[in-house]
Formats: C-alpha cells, structure tokens, sequence
C-alpha cells in the first residue's frame, strides 16, 4: 500500500457543454466522484444527463474525456427523441470531431433499472463490461437517472427497513465510487424531492449544505432518500424552477392568455471543491444553458 | 522471547488426551467449563515448582466457591497442571528432601504429582512410611509436601480477622466530588472494584480524574489510559481549587509533589494491560512496607480494551474479560487498592442504554454507578446501580 | 534499569544479556532456579545475581517513584511534555479558542456533522497547516490523508494551500517588516506533495492500511496528523453483525490511540451524521453508534446555526464544552464575525 501522489492526482472533468455552467462548476462534473443533481420533475434533471453523456465523447482538450458513456435509466419511456435532437446539434456544432457518419449516440449506453437489486447486479456486471470498452472507446461517465425512483417503493417506513434501506444507499454508493475511482469515472445521479410540510423545525429543517431550504414552484422540498443518501455523495447540485408571470399588459392584450416565463437555477448545495454559488440557466432546443446576469 | 501464546483450555485438554472426558475432573468439585485460559510470556510469569503448586492451590480455593474455574497461568504451567499436575520431581530442586527415594515411595503407592498428593488418603500413607526402612524421612518428605501446599494458598480467615482487615486497611478514599462522596458514604472503598458506566461525556472521566488528583495528595495513583483521555492539565486544575497556598511558588512544588503521585500508563490491548498489571502486583508486593502507598488504580475505560476480544462466537475473549476483572479484584484485595474502572453503555432494547461487557461482567465489580448528564445544565447525574452495603436505586447530582 | 550497570561480574552479565535479559524488570518475576538453568550457572550464583538486581531495583524507586512500572509517565512530567506540543491551528481563531490552541496532538478527535458543514474543508486545512514551518509557530510536519469517500479534491487542496502561504508571507512581513526576509520557500506543490494520500475502496483496505501505518509512520517520522475522511463511510453498509462492527471499530479505534500516542501525533477522524431514533423522536447523532462515541478522546459536532456553521465541543477530557462560528471561504477555514459575512453569489 502506497501513498498516492497529490500532483498526478488533479481530477478530470467532464464539460456540460455550456461554458458558463462549466465555470460555475470549475469545469464540469468531476471523475472520482459522485455528484448528484436534485431537482423536481421537468426541472431539466434528464436534460443535463444527456447533454453530459453527449458531451463526454469530446476529446480531452475540448474539455470532455474522449469516452463513452452509460445511462441506467429508471424513469419510463428513455427520452430516445429528445437525445436524438439534442445529438443532431451536438453534431453539427462539434462537427470536426467526429467523422461524418458517426452518430454519438452510438457511444450512449442505455440500460433500464427497476429495482435495488436490479441495481447491483447490474453494477457488478458492468465492471467487465467497463473493462472490456477500454480497447474501444472506454466509458468513462455513468450516469443513473433516477436513484430516487428505485427506492421509492420497496420499503416501508419503519426504522428497520430504514436500516436495511440505509445500509443499501451506502453498498450501492461504495460500489459507484470503488468503480469511479478504478476506471477514473465520472458520476452523475439524480435525485427527487419531496415536499416538506409543516413547521421548519426539527427534522424536518435539518439543514443539508450551504441553503436553508429549497424551494421550487414556491414549495419547500427536501431532497428524497433523507439525511443517509445525503451522506453517500460528494457533491449536490439543486435545480429549481419558478414560474413568473411577465408583462402585465401583455396579458391584457391577449385576454386571458398569460405569458408565463420559467425561471430556472442551478445551486451549488455542497461539494468539496467549490463555494457557495448559483446561476440562472434556460433549456432551448440545443440543451441547458447558463444565463449570464 | 515468546510472548502471548494462548489457548484454550478444554481444547488443550481433549487434544492430549483424548479419552479424558470432563468428567473426569469433577473429583475436584468444580466444572471445566472456561477452565484455563492460558496467557503470559516466558520471563514474565515463571514456572517454577512454587508457582505451580500455588496456582493448583488457588484452583482449588476459587474451586470452593463457584461452579466457573478460570485460570490464567502461562501454558506451561497449566499443562501439567490439568494432566499430571506438578510432577514430584519438580519440588527437589528447593527441597532436597523430596528425593529420589522419596519419589520411588510414592511412585510405589500410585504417587506421582501433587495432585496424586492431594487425593490419596494421608493416613494410609503415612502408615505405609512407617513401616518403611527409612520412615522418618518419609514422613519428613510428606509433612514437607503438605506444608508447600499449605504455604500456597491465601490463609484461611475467619469472620473477625476480616473485619479487623476491613477495620485496618480497607477505608474509603474520598473522590472529592461532594454529591458522590455523599451518595457512597464518604467515597469509593478501598479493597473493591468500583464501575463507573455512562453514555459518552456523561462526566465519567472528570471523575475519575478527579478523584486521583483528590488521593494523590497522601497516596500514589496508577492511571491506565486507553483513550488517550488522561489530562495533566485538567489534574493540575482540580489541584490549583485543592491547594490553599498563598505563593505561586509554594504551590508550584505543592503541585510537582501531587502530581508526581499520579502515574499514567497508556494501554491499547488487553494483552499489555495484564502486563502491567503483573507487574505492578511484583513491585506491590516487593513494596508494602513503608514510604508513599498507591492506594488507587484507575482504568480508563476496561470497556474500550475488551470489547474487541469479545465476540459472539469464541468464548475465548469472555474468559479475558473475566480474568481481568478477577485480576483487578485480586490486587485490590491484597494490596489494599481501590480500583475504579469505566465502563461505557451500548444501545438496549427500545432506545435505552445500558452497560456494556453483558452479563457476565455484570458479576465483576463490587458496585457500580450510572453516571448521566443532566440535559441543558452543568449538573450530572449519579445512580446507584449495585453496591454491596447500600441499596440500589438511590442517586445524587454532583457538578464538576 | 539496564543491566548492565548491575554490580555483578563481567561474565555474568555476558550471559544474562545473551539469554535477553536486558533490564532490571526482565529478571523481576523470576525464581533462582529457573534463572540458573537459563544462564547455566549455580543456583546460588543465580541467587546473587537476583539479590543484585533487587538492591538496585530498591535503591532506584527510592529516589525516583516513576520507575514503578516500564513506561508510566507521572501527571507531572506529562503536564510539562503537553506544554511544550504545538498544536494545529485550525486557521480560525475562534475555533481554535475552545479546542485550547488547535488539534491536539496525542489525542484522537472526531469530528463530525451534516453533508456540507465543512468536514473535509477542515480535514484539508489541517493537513496543509500540519506544514506550517517552525518559524511560524507550526509543526513543521507531514500529513497522512485517508480519503474512504473520495470527497478529497486536489484543486482545493491547492487553493487552501496557496492561501495558507500567502497568510505565511503576510506574517512575516508584518512582523520582520524586512522585504528581504518575507520570501517563502514553500510552494503549494511542496504542500501538496508532503500530504500522503491513501484512497480506500472497502473497509477491509481501511483497516489494513491503519494496520499498517504504523510501519508506514515509522520510516516516515515526520508525519504529525493522520486525517481520516470519513471513518465511518465504509461501516454503514453490509454489518448484519453489528457486534462484529463494533469490535471491529474499537479495535480501530485503539490502533490510532496507540499510533497518536506511540508518534506523537494527532489523529483527525471525520465522521458523518445520522438521524437517531429515540423513543419515537428523531434526533441528529453522529454515526457508529453508542459504544463508537466512547473511543475518540475528542469529540467536535459542526451544525447550522441559522446562516453560520458552528462547532461545538461534545465530549473532551480536557476543554469544556463550548461553541464557536466559523466559515468556510475560499482560502480555507477562517473565522466567521458579521463583517465578513460570506458573499452569495445569487
């Protein structure tokens, strides 16, 4: 057993494909490490992943790690229509790097989960799997969109299957970060929320991270899976949407149609490696992007 | 030099010799059942003839009283003393009387250990020396086996010898802590095991801490450290209240006389603990007479150093565990020391705690305190959980 | 008390060392006859030999009390070995307040709270202080860093130690005020390189790896804390034997006691926060449980308090319990006073 030395050890990232998020992120998602993306459902969760497992293929010095990526999928359809358009502009904006007739969605790797259990095995799998893609174009990001929806209805609510459900967040989290760290990964996880009812006190406003609370559509919500998952990632990222109503008099003109605008932003919750931060970001045709105020 | 070899007892037992059921030992009266747990190293416990004799008279004496026959003895006493106890042949060597011929005597009516000694019927054998060419000196021979084994055990005491013992050497010693010394009657008694149990920051180190500084003024304290917990500087705290001198100097050589009476010896495994202790019982022995006594040893915590040999499985970490209390119990009976040991809590059953080490450390110690932190104040919290004078139950707040 | 200052013949001394009697407390336990057939001699020589060393033994406890037992140190002596150790600020002075001057050496402390609090900000700052030189009031040490989470991340261990320096210069320059003399010779890099990372994928290598540091510390003496980040991550997952787990920890546990002890140095133990449940009611508990909470001799717990991380003292042999704010900024672990409130970018 030797000691690992600190200079040969700086972390790759994997860009998102938005210079501006990447600056927020210090350059992208990390390898060797677990972060996790929460945020309600049509907050753009999906969206980054696809984007990331795109932008992953890029060669190092455009900021991704030349590598194909995995996407264990738990949520029901997988998106193929929206990574299909999303990986036309991709292409056509990254064209130099890829031949002509080379579709990035080749290098996607998509596996659908349902269950914990189904998980692992899958996991355990994957590692030969992992091992083999080295010759090709090695994996070297996987993504698992949700974690949340796999937990979700398994166990009840008594501390004993808390305990064993607790006992499972950290097996799977130990195997996603012994495999990072093996392979150098990156990993990107999702996570639900849920809302939080009554006073903000106790256990109930146990504060996680650098906000007091999270709020979204004007409702508090905690991240799903509780204070044991929050132990089992080295960073989270929070997104929240807002609607707004914009332009008063526009609403005149247009009688009872309102023009409403989405406002999104991305939080910095915790992370080793970077302050107390947020940004604005939009979702267009061509992906999720970071709005500079 | 080896150190550490151990095994377990019955084991040993059934591996050489196989035939040898248990019930075969029940002629001693007592039951095999944790019998012999054998530790030690080649110098530290020696292995002569004296030592085995004593340690088979100690089996016999703990024998007596309890069902449950620990022993801790390096292996190679325990061998012969399981199989064939102490050979014959071993004594001549301190006492020429058992010789050859005296041997060849004994051999001749089925003699061959101190063991066979024991058993065999005194009288007949002694008529048998007496018709014998060279009776006297048989006779001689086995008065003289007799008086080694009489020599080796504890003397017997009766009821007035003890209380005189009691009335002599085995006070209390003041912890300096008011609402405990109240609640113990003036404080934790001399010649007992005292345990202090708590969930974690219930006070139980402060008092510890406490009362060494407190003794340490007239007596020696011997402080095993397992936590890296013991704190000079809290020592020299409890001794700045203590110590009414006007003079920072005076009271600088106040505080280098106390605190030179407090020895700490850090510990990490329960192996090194019973080192010292063997130890320090040599040197107790060696230096009852006269000058500064210790009077107080203090473990902190017994807990931390057991619970990794304690295992659901083995029986081998509970026969540790016990030796290390009777051990601890020994030294505080013989050299008249008050020992305090910490002791931690483990979740129970529905949330609530309670001590750890389980049922059969419960045994151990002669009393045994709860400590609790009074939640949102300084104060704690002391209850009696066992006590061999007092009732159980009552309990006393005490600030540190 | 060595042997050979025994006033015995040359000869006899040859043969008590040969047969590895080497001091005083060797010969202690021992009987003449069995030191007579070891050394191969008369039992009356062995008999002379003995009394010898019982004189001598006698003599020196009379004069010094401390040689009772090998290895026990008086409350005095340590009194004054724990005034001269230095002690690892922590960068806040505040915090370094309640924790008497800054991490203890010697001494096991545990750190522990919520995801986000600054536990590894913290665990990072006090392995770049560890180098902090003399001169500056440091240990001048090394590092051993034991990262079970992979939460350890190389940039900012960079920015915590370029930080560290500057405030170093800045020092300097404030207290020599001699523009020739402010040059530090110190890199971030060399920081960087003094810090020996471990990464550890299972609890086995993690209890392999505190098997083998102290081999590991023996060839490297210069290594002044051992940080564990975190210890307990690797024991939240797959003990259906919980008391297994718990021997297996406390076992742990007094390997690093030993390991601070034995080197002199300080142990930093990180661990995560878990939701207690207690008579119905939930309540927030560092991890590992009840008998895990007895080891550590220290035991600091970071929480929010409205918009500022706090530390709190829980359980110390020697500190009184006592709270104190601090922020997490980008050069590191500062203090935290309401005029450099933290600036959100929002």
């Amino acid at each position: 057993m030797m000691p690992q030395s600190l200079l040969q050890l700086a972390s790759q990232k994997c860009t998102t494909g938005c210079p501006i998020l990447d600056r927020l992120l210090g350059g992208g998602i990390p390898c060797d490490s677990v972060t996790e993306i929460v945020a309600e459902s049509g907050s753009g969760k999906t969206q980054i992943c696809l984007q990331l497992s795109l932008h992953a293929q890029l060669p190092v010095s455009r900021g991704g790690l030349a590598a194909s990526s995995l996407y264990l999928h738990t949520e029901f359809p997988f998106p193929f229509r929206r990574l299909h358009q999303l990986c036309l502009s991709f292409r056509s904006s990254n064209a130099r790097h890829f031949p002509i007739n080379d579709n990035p969605c080749d290098r996607i790797f998509v596996q659908s989960v349902h269950s914990a259990d189904h998980l692992l095995e899958i996991m355990s799998k994957t590692e030969p799997f992992i091992e083999n893609s080295i010759t090709q174009v090695p994996v070297r990001l996987i993504v698992i969109d949700s974690i949340a929806a796999v937990f979700r209805s398994e166990f009840d609510n008594t501390p004993v299957e808390l305990k064993r459900r607790s006992s499972l967040f950290f097996k799977i989290s130990s195997k996603l970060k012994a495999l990072a760290k093996r392979f150098n990964l990156a990993v990107l996880v999702t996570n639900q929320v849920v809302d939080l009812m009554g006073p903000n006190e106790g256990i109930n406003g146990l504060r996680i991270g650098n906000l007091g609370c999270l709020y979204t559509s004007g409702r508090r919500v905690s991240p799903a899976l509780g204070l044991a998952w929050a132990n089992c990632v080295n960073s989270r990222l929070f997104l929240s949407r807002n609607e707004e109503v914009i332009g008063e008099e526009n609403e005149k003109s247009n009688g009872d149609f309102v023009f409403k605008k989405t406002r999104r932003k991305l939080y910095v919750v915790y992370a080793p490696h970077l302050p107390d931060s947020s940004c604005e970001f939009e979702i267009t045709r061509e992906g999720l992007f970071g709005v500079e105020r | 030099m080896e150190r550490f070899r151990w095994r377990h007892g019955c084991e040993e037992i059934r591996e050489k010799d196989g035939k040898k059921d248990k019930g075969e030992y029940w002629h001693w009266g007592f039951e095999f059942l944790t019998l012999c747990f054998c530790f030690g190293s080649g110098g530290q416990l020696a292995t002569t003839p004296a030592v085995k004799a004593r340690l088979l008279s100690a089996a016999l004496f703990i024998a007596g009283g309890s069902d449950h026959v620990v022993l801790v003895a390096p292996y190679e006493v325990v061998e012969p003393l399981v199989k064939y106890m102490a050979p014959l042949k071993n004594l001549e060597t301190e006492y020429p009387i058992i010789d050859p011929s005296f041997r060849k005597f004994c051999a001749s009516h089925g003699i061959f250990s101190v063991e066979d000694f024991l058993i065999h019927d005194l009288y007949m054998l002694a008529a048998f020396a007496e018709q014998d060419i060279s009776s006297e000196r048989l006779k001689e021979g086995i008065t003289q086996v007799l008086s080694i084994i009489d020599d080796m055990h504890q003397p017997w005491w009766n009821g007035m010898e003890l209380l005189e013992d009691a009335k002599r050497n085995k006070h209390v010693l003041p912890t300096g802590i008011q609402g405990i010394d109240l609640l113990l009657g003036g404080g934790i008694h001399i010649g007992q095991l005292t345990e202090l149990v708590g969930p974690s920051s219930s006070g139980k180190t402060q008092v510890c801490l406490q009362t060494a500084s407190n003794v340490a003024s007239n007596h020696m304290v011997l402080y095993i450290d397992t936590s890296n917990s013991f704190s000079p500087e809290r020592i020299a705290y409890f001794l700045g209240k203590i110590i009414d001198v006007a003079s920072a100097q005076a009271k600088n050589q106040i505080l280098q006389k106390v605190m030179s009476n407090i020895l700490c010896h850090s510990v990490f495994d329960i192996f090194a603990m019973f080192d010292v202790l063997h130890q320090l019982e040599s040197h107790l022995r060696y230096q009852d007479a006269g000058g500064c006594q210790m009077r107080l040893l203090i473990v902190d915590s017994i807990s931390l150093l057991i619970s990794p040999v304690l295992g659901s499985s083995s029986t081998q970490g509970r026969a540790l565990m016990l030796s290390a209390g009777y051990l601890l119990k020994k030294l505080a009976h013989q050299h008249n020391l008050a020992v305090l040991v910490i002791n931690h809590t483990v979740g129970g059953e529905g949330g609530c705690s309670k001590p750890a080490l389980g049922d059969s450390w419960k045994s151990i110690p002669h009393s045994r305190l709860f400590l609790s932190c009074v939640r949102g104040s300084n104060d704690y919290n002391a209850l009696i959980l066992k006590h061999p004078s007092m009732a159980s139950g009552k309990a006393a707040r005490f600030v540190i | 008390m060595e042997i050979w200052r025994l006033p015995i013949s040359a000869s006899q001394r040859g043969k008590l060392i040969s047969a590895g009697y080497t001091s005083l407390s060797s010969l202690s336990s021992l009987s003449p006859s069995d030191l007579a057939r070891e050394l191969k001699v008369s039992e009356a020589e062995a008999m002379g030999i003995l009394k010898a060393a019982s004189h001598s033994r006698g003599a020196e406890t009379s004069n010094a009390s401390c040689s009772i037992l090998d290895g026990a140190q008086s409350a005095w002596d340590m009194l004054h070995d724990e005034e001269s150790l230095i002690h690892i600020t922590t960068s806040s002075a505040d915090l370094d307040n309640i924790l008497g001057g800054g991490i203890h050496c010697k001494e096991v402390t545990e750190i522990g709270g919520v995801p986000g609090i600054g536990k590894t900000q913290l665990g990072m700052q006090i392995a770049v202080n560890v180098q902090i030189p003399h001169d500056f009031g440091g240990l001048s040490g090394k590092a051993i860093y034991i990262d079970t989470e992979g939460s350890f991340m190389v940039e900012r261990a960079f920015q915590i130690a370029e930080a560290c320096i500057e405030d170093m210069s800045e020092y300097n320059r404030f207290l020599r005020k001699d523009f020739q003399e402010c040059k530090i010779n110190m890199k971030p890099e060399d920081i960087l390189e003094n810090i020996f990372y471990f990464r550890i994928c299972s609890y086995t290598e993690q209890i392999a790896l505190i098997n083998y540091l102290d081999k590991f510390i023996s060839e490297h003496k210069d290594v002044k804390v051992v940080v564990v980040d975190s210890v307990t991550f690797h024991f939240r997952q797959d003990f259906d034997d919980m008391a297994l787990r718990t021997r297996v920890l406390s076992g742990m546990a007094l390997k690093l006691m030993n390991l601070a002890k034995k080197f002199s140095l300080a142990v930093v133990l990180l661990n995560q926060a878990t939701i207690k449940h207690t008579e119905g009611s939930f309540q927030l508990a560092l991890a590992l449980g009840d008998s895990w909470s007895h080891t550590c001799t220290n035991r600091i717990v970071l929480y929010w308090n409205g918009n500022e991380r706090y530390a709190y003292i829980d359980k110390s042999p020697s500190l009184r319990s006592a709270s104190a704010a601090y922020s997490v900024t980008a050069r590191g672990i500062r203090n935290s006073s309401s005029s450099c409130k933290r600036i959100k970018m929002m």
